[in-house]
């Protein structure tokens, strides 16, 4: 098969910079796909999804990891999830219905948005500048996920692990987005 | 001599020396002064001229409550009028100079305003000036906005950055004063999630000002150990120089923390940040602001708050005179006599207005009791005043104490009116708080020390078991319990000359006895007319004098006379902070399309649409007008092919076994029969009957759909497509998303078009007309595997496709197009050639869909269904929405081809006067059509295809212009469609 004749660009061309101790950089290599099933048909879905990823579906506001640590499911609302995992290809969504086939339904969204990830030390100075919801490590401890606004930008909040966050925000307006984290940081240095 | 006025003592770093200016004068201070401290310590009485009178004013007060002492500070863009010189940090390099004079602060020549006084009296613009009549708009009005208002601006942008951020805590406790301290300390050792805010640069409140000890300690010295211990709690977070200044819902607090605003310069770093502060439990220890008694020319420099004197004595190590007398109604007063004295200050008098032995006995200080100051003498600062039976003492400075106001501010902001507490004379907060605050101390009329430290202690146990944490044992605080007897006494009633309640505002007694005179007797309706208590410092300390006086007037009491309430912001929030980043570009956030980069390369002209920026047209070097890039994108987009970025207009992925079903609900349109493979024009309704969006519907598979909207519905339609789903039909197994991110879009329109997309798409894809015709709609790949998504539909009325590809394909797409294209002459067009084709070819877009009209109005009553329920079928029924003289959608052209139309105008029959009863329409659309030659237009009229061919009017009544137009068909170019079908 041909390769692909045209180029990939990501919004923030692989932005990476670094600030002192905190490093704040796009992530390019995550397919980001939306799993929506019906509320009145979820038991065929949590079989499969368990089946094949050795866990139960996220409670709301909080992500799984599967067993194999390949995905990452993400509890968006009620009856959706969202999946990121790695991936290079043109088909993301093959890699899910090859696994919970006709369960439920799927939509693209990795390049609905674009994900930057912010990792360091004392982040909680930087965050508190970000966004409104608590981000502490108390009542948001790693794996848990918000969506939430950030200068007027929706953003969606994944306390990847310890001194990690994922920022994952509508494509489009990406560059004002990460004026608004890049200020942060300035403003808190 | 410098610093004549600085005493021993103090809380100050005298190993700091500090250099200001003032009105231009070089003066001395040390770190921990303020402004005011330092001037007064260099004997600087006269600091400001009144707002409205021009009088001469001294510092009246040591805090936030400040009304005469407001200053300007720095120079050129930094400049910030009207700071009050009383909260000012004194920093090596400060500038400030006084304000509101016309000539130097010495010699005023606006003084005359004080002559004049019986014509400017409150209200006065209601009274004067009346006569004649015409001389009010061009001389009187202007003159008197020329004088009002104080200081003023630089007239430069800001150059100092503003942060904002948002807080956390379980209890938030507002006001670092003792009962503040005590609050958080214990619930800090419960280890609770805390936030302590105070205003002052140093914590301790009024522990910082008076000579109180704590468990032995000073009373400072306690405030600087219970602070150093609550800082190195981790569960404690200190926030100084930070005004709480809002109690808003939910438990949110707004906050300003001043970052540099003691710094000569900020150096890159925010000056000011504006929290948000979510607090579960808020403790308001905001403590008590002293009030004065009203006497004749009671404005003078020299005469200030007692409480005020013996802060300045205290902290600042500065006494405002070298010979004071102690003007009060209450135990107060005589506190600040023993400070003085104690600092061996000459206390001269002591005149307490209550008829009782004296507390305490002096020998070498006069004591009046029950009595009164009648007047002072001195006009740029106070040398004597006057008492009854024609005493007279000299001094220098008078001491006033009133009494003290609990600082209930925010416990009013969700409307809760405070209550009147005899004990004290004062008002206390009321019974409704906000939810979830507690008030502690002075603020909650607990006065006395040891008193306000267990209820600090006691708030703060209370919120700690409230917010579920075991709460640590209290320590025990010993302190003093002050007198604090007070006998009322507000205004002295021999006044002969004015006497001020609102130093701010120039309110007088007289002004609230001239109010009641003319027949106002509401405190609300006072309050307006007289101003009183409307400057910046809110009236903190005139409002409780000022109601007394009203109270005596009505014969009411003062708990029947009432007290008006207070509003955010405690204090002045500059428009900096609230405003914090944005500004400039980042006023608010752009997006970008996917083909930005390229356009941005083309030189093109961007527009904004919403928040997205979109390529409006793009200019070649020789073209010297923008009509002439425009002319020649139309021209040769339908002469060949041309290119546009649709990647804004929504796109919404509608996925589900009763994705049709519901579908059906929401569009006008029968869609039962959209077949897989082709794509719907879709008209959405809202329930009363009205057009609220256009778009398509695309069936890719049997329960898999693609929806559009209009770019500036696309956010209004997905909420109302969540709202159907999720409140209207919550049963239905359908899920949508939006996408519009998720895939780039392009329009390719022209007779080569199709040759073009033959190009790209890959091989194994059929889009001959036969295999794709006119809607049809179908995933495919294009440039070797790469997914997309074509439809064959046109907004410009040419051959035309949109291809969507995944965004991150958007900039090589285009590239690959505009290189593809070449030999066909590709053009890109932006949004002007895309707005000039479809009203060539009579599509409706927003202007004709704003909200008014109907899909009878627009033409398109046969695309809605007659067979089905949806959003909007019962009331698109109503008879008024169908008159058979209805307005309907039909084009436009001038009678006289050089005319130009104007979107907006109405329509009149020629023989009918141009007034609204005659009103037939109006032009909605109008554009320069470079096939025609002229100015077309599409517009709403009634009876309109029934009237092709007439001439009627288009009135222009803002430029007033009239033009005669024909009425025609909408579709200009190519009515029959042909061009779409090839």
């Amino acid at each position: 098969m041909l390769k692909p004749s045209l180029n990939a660009v990501s919004p923030l061309n692989g932005y990476s910079k670094t600030f002192a101790s905190i490093k704040l950089s796009e992530v390019t290599e995550l397919a980001i796909v939306s799993i929506t099933f019906s509320l009145n048909e979820t038991s065929s879905f949590k079989e499969a999804f368990s089946k094949y990823y050795g866990n139960s579906l996220p409670e709301y506001g909080s992500s799984t990891l599967s067993k194999d640590s390949t995905f990452r499911f993400m509890s968006m609302q009620p009856g959706m999830i969202f999946a990121i995992y790695e991936y290079v290809g043109l088909e993301p969504i093959s890699v899910l219905t090859s696994q919970l086939g006709a369960t439920a339904f799927f939509s693209d969204q990795s390049d609905s948005s674009f994900i930057l990830r912010l990792s360091g030390k004392n982040l909680h100075k930087i965050l508190e500048r970000v966004c409104a919801p608590d981000l502490s490590n108390k009542p948001f401890p790693p794996n848990s996920v918000a969506r939430t606004t950030v200068d007027h930008l929706n953003a969606i909040i994944l306390h990847e692990k310890n001194n990690n966050f994922l920022f994952i925000s509508p494509r489009s307006s990406a560059r004002s987005f990460l004026n608004a984290l890049e200020t942060s940081i300035e403003n808190t240095l | 001599m410098k610093q004549k006025n600085r005493t021993s003592g103090g809380l100050i770093e005298r190993n700091k020396p500090l250099v200001f200016h003032f009105n231009n004068l070089r003066y001395e201070g040390f770190l921990g002064d303020t402004v005011a401290s330092a001037l007064i310590a260099n004997n600087q009485r006269l600091v400001a001229r009144s707002f409205k009178y021009h009088r001469p004013r001294g510092i009246f007060s040591a805090g936030p409550e400040e009304p005469n002492a407001l200053v300007q500070l720095r120079l050129g863009a930094h400049l910030e009028p009207n700071t009050r010189a009383t909260v000012t940090e004194l920093f090596d390099g400060l500038i400030a100079k006084s304000q509101n004079h016309l000539g130097s602060l010495e010699f005023d020549f606006l003084e005359i305003n004080n002559l004049l006084s019986p014509l400017l009296s409150a209200g006065f613009y209601y009274k004067t000036f009346m006569w004649p009549k015409s001389f009010w708009e061009k001389i009187y009005e202007p003159i008197i906005r020329a004088s009002a208002g104080l200081g003023c601006l630089s007239n430069e942008p800001d150059p100092d950055i503003y942060d904002k951020g948002f807080l956390h805590c379980d209890v938030l406790v507002i006001g670092g004063g003792p009962a503040g301290l005590a609050a958080a300390l214990i619930a800090g050792r419960s280890g609770v999630r805390t936030i302590l805010a105070d205003e002052d640069f140093l914590i301790g409140g009024r522990l910082n000002a008076e000579t109180f000890t704590i468990n032995g300690m000073k009373g400072s010295d306690w405030a600087v150990q219970t602070a150093a211990e609550l800082e190195h709690l981790p569960n404690v977070r200190l926030l100084t120089r930070t005004t709480v200044y809002g109690a808003f819902d939910h438990g949110v607090y707004g906050a300003v923390e001043r970052c540099t605003d003691h710094l000569a310069s900020s150096n890159g770093r925010p000056r000011q940040v504006l929290w948000r502060i979510y607090s579960k439990r808020t403790i308001v220890s905001t403590g008590a602001t002293e009030r004065p008694i009203a006497f004749s020319n009671n404005d003078r420099p020299g005469i200030m708050l007692a409480g005020s004197v013996r802060t300045y004595l205290n902290r600042w190590a500065v006494t405002p005179g070298k010979r004071v007398a102690i003007f009060t109604n209450n135990d107060d007063g005589w506190r600040t006599a023993n400070d003085l004295r104690g600092k061996d200050i000459n206390v001269i008098a002591v005149i307490d207005t209550r008829d009782k032995p004296p507390p305490f006995k002096y020998s070498d200080t006069k004591v009046f009791m029950g009595s009164h100051i009648l007047d002072v003498i001195g006009h740029k600062g106070v040398t004597a005043l006057k008492l009854p039976h024609g005493k007279s003492i000299e001094a220098d400075c008078i001491a006033v104490a009133g009494g003290w106001n609990p600082n209930v501010h925010l416990t009013c902001h969700h409307r809760g009116r405070p209550t009147w507490c005899k004990d004290i004379s004062a008002f206390i907060p009321g019974e409704e708080l906000p939810t979830g605050m507690t008030v502690a101390g002075a603020a909650n009329g607990t006065l006395a020390l040891s008193a306000a430290l267990k209820q600090g202690s006691d708030a703060g146990s209370t919120a700690a078991r409230d917010t579920g944490h075991n709460v640590v044992a209290q320590e025990v605080l010993n302190a003093e319990d002050e007198p604090s007897e007070i006998s009322p006494f507000w205004h002295v009633e021999e006044n002969k000359k004015r006497a001020w309640i609102d130093m701010q505002n120039d309110v007088t007694v007289q002004d609230i006895e001239m109010a009641y005179m003319e027949g106002f007797r509401s405190v609300e309706h006072v309050k307006r007319y007289t101003t009183l208590s409307m400057a910046t410092d809110q009236g903190k300390t005139a409002n409780t004098v000022a109601v007394a006086v009203l109270a005596e007037l009505t014969g009411k009491t003062i708990p029947q006379t009432g007290v008006t309430i207070y509003r955010p912001p405690y204090t002045p929030v500059s428009i900096s902070a609230l405003a914090g980043r944005q500004r400039g570009n980042q006023f608010r956030p752009t997006q970008l399309c996917p083909s930005h980069t390229w356009a941005t390369e083309q030189n093109a002209v961007f527009v904004e649409a919403g928040l997205w920026k979109r390529a409006q047209f793009f200019p070649k070097k020789e073209e010297n007008h923008w009509r002439q890039s425009v002319n020649r994108e139309v021209l040769q987009t339908r002469k060949s092919v041309g290119v546009c970025d649709v990647t804004t207009l929504g796109k919404f992925d509608v996925q589900g076994t009763d994705a049709l079903k519901f579908l059906n609900y929401i569009y006008a349109n029968d869609l039962t029969t959209l077949a897989v493979g082709k794509v719907r024009y879709g008209l959405m309704l809202r329930e009363d009957g009205l057009i609220m969006d256009d778009g398509t519907i695309a069936r890719l598979a049997k329960n898999h759909y693609i929806t559009t909207s209009t770019t500036a519905n696309a956010a209004q339609v997905l909420r109302h497509m969540e709202f159907c789903h999720q409140c209207l039909w919550p049963n239905l197994n359908v899920h949508i998303i939006s996408v519009t991110e998720q895939w780039g879009q392009f329009a390719i329109s022209g007779p080569n078009s199709r040759h073009l997309l033959q190009k790209i798409v890959d091989r194994e894809i059929d889009i001959s007309n036969h295999s794709f015709p006119y809607m049809a709609c179908s995933e495919i790949t294009i440039c070797n595997g790469i997914p997309a998504r074509l439809f064959r539909i046109s907004f410009s009325g040419e051959l035309g496709y949109e291809i969507a590809i995944p965004a991150r394909y958007g900039d090589a797409l285009i590239r690959r197009l505009m290189s593809a294209g070449e030999e066909f002459d590709i053009v890109p067009y932006g949004t002007e050639a895309l707005s000039i084709m479809r009203i060539e070819k009579g599509h409706p877009a927003g202007a004709e869909l704003n909200g008014q009209t109907t899909a009878r109005d627009l033409g398109m009553q046969r695309l809605v269904a007659k067979n089905k329920d949806f959003i909007g079928n019962i009331l698109s029924k109503r008879p008024e929405l169908n008159r058979k003289d209805g307005l309907a959608l039909v084009g436009f052209i001038p009678i006289d081809r050089r005319d130009k139309l104007s979107a907006g105008a109405h329509f009149f029959s020629l023989n009918k006067d141009i007034i609204t009863n005659n009103d037939e329409g109006w032009m909605t659309s109008v554009a320069i059509s470079p096939n025609l030659g002229h100015s077309i237009g599409l517009g709403l009229i009634k009876r309109g295809n029934d009237r092709i061919g007439e001439t009627v009017k288009a009135a222009n009544l803002l430029q007033k212009q009239y033009v005669k137009v024909e009425i025609v068909t909408p579709y200009f170019i190519d009515p029959e469609g042909e061009r779409l079908r090839a």
